[in-house]
């Protein structure tokens, strides 16, 4: 990561803003902190001075002599001026002092240092009163408060520099950490903006927030790579499926034209054309079908459906079919059980299932349909006394690469089943086909929903 | 491709038209056909012409709805790919803009959605390329005459034959007829295009709400049933097939 785009990175501001946040909040608590603590301090060294300046007033009652001396006694008691006295008589004698003579007002004030004399850097606290006639000042050095002061604030600021350094430093921490992995979706997407559908993202399996990103990053891309595979197989089927009934189209066109060019009938070349036309037409419907039921986008429609109502009334609809075919339909019907799914697709799919039976078993087969609830599925058959489908081959219907040479050997059941193994995955539903013992056996089973209107 | 299926579709409206010829002249209606394709737009407005209507053709969606707007057509033909104004939205304009006219939306996309899609946009039917043209005729007819939603009519009578469509009860010179539910609806949409031709398609759609194509006799079988209790015990026959076409429930003629 070059310094230059740093700044570009959300993670970087990020750890900037929270570092900025916390310097804030710290010289804010600084402020406030240093400023209770000063005042705190001034008002405990105004009440001293108020103590001293008492106690020599105490003094001064018994005789004017004992506070020239109790002052005197202080003033060497204090040789670095730590506090400062100036008694003047009414006269303007100055009667003991360790500080030059200057007019200092009643009450409470403060004073440079240099204006009385002394030689240090700090201010003085003044008090200053009139005792039986005499002017007293008593003044306290601020230096015990300054230093103090000094302390704390380098205090605060020393330790608003380490949290700068730790928080900077965490921020930093984190966000390189967050831009690692985002640098890993970024190059993920990259990779499959160049094609590459089956590259996935890292998931840490801490689940937060990245790793749920990550996860539905992950199912779209799995979704996006179904897609684009139905679709790469729908191109294939179309090419492969439709090239030869076209060129068989074209060889009756062709024939029809050659026919008239010598006035010989055409009727039944053309119509043998209209019925090829009619069968691409059907096929390409058929493919684009599936296409469209294995891109899923029909789920968002899925409403409460009977499927017992729903495989009877198909079943209804086939049995004079089976009846005239030679065959007999019944359908064994437990009770409504419902399921969610899309009721058009499902009537397609067992009809297909159905007629598949009608058109591929002799006369005098049985077919029969069940709907049964039970527990949290719902399972629905449709059986037939018929041939059957060998158990090796019955693995290769239900795969979809293998439609194509499937509906080739069967004579066009392929799609047939490809459209009912749609809707079934389009359902969540699981297809199974077995021996009927004797015949075809399929059953579908849905996950089951209780009792809609 | 395309040019090929026109070609073959016209010979088979040649058929078509043969077995038009035995029945009465439909009255002629004014049709605007919406539809860029002008080979195709051709093929459809000759043979509408041919079956005694008056037909218009405009290639663009906005042209459409100004014409649609403010002339009054029997029924709207209206591809739903074209240009200008798509066909979906042209006919929501005209939904809009309150006229009732019967639209018959053509389309190339044959997708599971875009029949719900052209109802739900006003839509009265719909019908997916490549198609027969006796299919279009056949749709367009149903459409037209259409009777108003207003008249409510609780009886069908077609010459001898009754049904009672309020005590779900049929009968034939007073003479009660035991119908299955389905058969009961089968009979019905025929009585309802009484004279008119039915396709195989429209008949599954409106009867059995089947979507697809199915591989086995379906119609077949359950005509020759309705047939055999209709028809058969009496002497005239009323259900007729016509070849290649569909089926049509008339008086004889």
């Amino acid at each position: 990561m070059r310094p230059a785009d740093l700044w570009r990175h959300s993670t970087f501001r990020l750890a900037l803003g929270v570092t900025l946040a916390v310097l804030g909040a710290l010289i804010l608590v600084g402020t406030v902190g240093y400023t209770v603590l000063h005042r705190q301090l001034a008002d405990r060294q105004d009440a001293r001075l108020l103590e001293i300046f008492t106690t020599l007033q105490q003094s001064d009652a018994a005789d004017p002599q004992d506070l020239v001396d109790a002052i005197a006694a202080r003033i060497t008691a204090s040789p670095s001026f730590s506090t400062v006295f100036l008694l003047r008589a009414a006269d303007g004698r100055v009667l003991a002092s360790n500080i030059r003579d200057v007019p200092i007002p009643a009450g409470w004030s403060t004073v440079e240092a240099a204006f009385l004399g002394v030689q240090t850097d700090y201010p003085y606290r003044m008090f200053a009163g009139d005792l039986n006639g005499d002017h007293l000042v008593v003044g306290l050095s601020n230096a015990d408060l300054d230093d103090l002061s000094e302390i704390i604030l380098a205090g605060f600021g020393w330790s608003a520099l380490a949290v700068l350094v730790a928080a900077v430093a965490a921020g930093a921490w984190i966000a390189a950490r967050l831009q690692r992995r985002l640098t890993d979706v970024t190059l993920t997407l990259q990779r499959v903006a160049g094609g590459d559908l089956s590259t996935r993202l890292a998931v840490s399996g801490r689940g937060d927030d990245l790793d749920l990103i990550s996860h539905e990053i992950n199912q779209t891309l799995c979704r996006l790579g179904a897609l684009v595979d139905a679709m790469r197989q729908v191109s294939a089927d179309i090419a492969h499926e439709l090239r030869t009934p076209l060129n068989r189209l074209r060889i009756h066109v062709e024939q029809a034209a050659r026919n008239a060019a010598v006035l010989a009938p055409v009727e039944d070349d053309l119509a043998a054309a209209i019925a090829q036309s009619e069968a691409i037409d059907q096929t390409f419907s058929a493919l684009l079908r599936i296409a469209q039921i294995e891109a899923g986008a029909r789920r968002e429609k899925f409403a409460p459906v009977d499927l017992a109502a729903l495989l009877g009334d198909v079943g209804e609809v086939y049995a004079e079919v089976a009846e005239d075919a030679g065959q007999s339909l019944r359908c064994d019907l437990d009770g409504a059980a419902w399921v969610m799914g899309d009721r058009e697709l499902l009537t397609q799919a067992f009809a297909n299932l159905i007629e598949n039976a009608v058109r591929h078993c002799p006369q005098g087969t049985a077919i029969r349909c069940e709907v049964r609830a039970e527990g949290n599925r719902v399972t629905a058959s449709v059986l037939d006394t018929g041939p059957g489908i060998p158990a090796a081959e019955r693995e290769l219907v239900l795969r979809r690469l293998y439609r194509l040479e499937k509906s080739r050997t069967t004579e066009g059941t392929g799609l047939g089943l490809s459209l009912v193994k749609a809707v079934a995955d389009l359902h969540g539903a699981g297809l199974a086909l077995s021996d009927a013992l004797p015949g075809l056996r399929v059953d579908l089973q849905f996950a089951r929903i209780l009792g809609a209107a | 491709m395309g040019a090929a299926t026109f070609v073959l579709g016209r010979w088979c409206i040649q058929t078509a038209w043969h077995d038009l010829q035995h029945r009465k002249t439909q009255t002629r209606m004014r049709i605007l056909l919406i539809e860029d394709d002008t080979s195709a737009a051709d093929y459809v407005a000759r043979g509408l012409t041919e079956n005694g209507h008056v037909c218009d053709v405009l290639a663009d969606g906005t042209d459409g709805l100004f014409a649609a707007t403010r002339d009054s057509y029997d029924v709207l033909v209206v591809d739903r790919m074209i240009p200008g104004l798509d066909g979906l939205s042209m006919v929501r304009a005209l939904r809009a803009a309150g006229r009732k006219t019967p639209v018959l939306f053509l389309t190339a996309l044959g997708g599971i959605d875009d029949r719900v899609e052209g109802l739900e946009a006003g839509g009265d039917d719909y019908l997916t390329k490549p198609f027969a043209f006796a299919e279009l005729l056949a749709r367009v007819n149903a459409l037209a005459r259409r009777p108003p939603v207003q008249e409510v009519r609780t009886v069908l009578k077609v010459a001898d034959l009754e049904l009672d469509l309020m005590r779900r009860q049929a009968s034939r010179g007073g003479q009660s007829i035991d119908l299955l539910p389905k058969e009961f609806t089968l009979l019905e949409v025929l009585m309802r295009n009484e004279g008119r031709v039915v396709t195989r398609t429209m008949l599954l759609e409106r009867v059995w709400d089947f979507h697809f194509d199915p591989k086995t006799s379906v119609v077949e079988t359950h005509i020759s049933r309705l047939r055999a209790k209709i028809d058969k015990p009496f002497d005239l026959a009323l259900l007729h097939t016509l070849k290649n076409m569909g089926y049509s429930l008339h008086a004889p003629r």
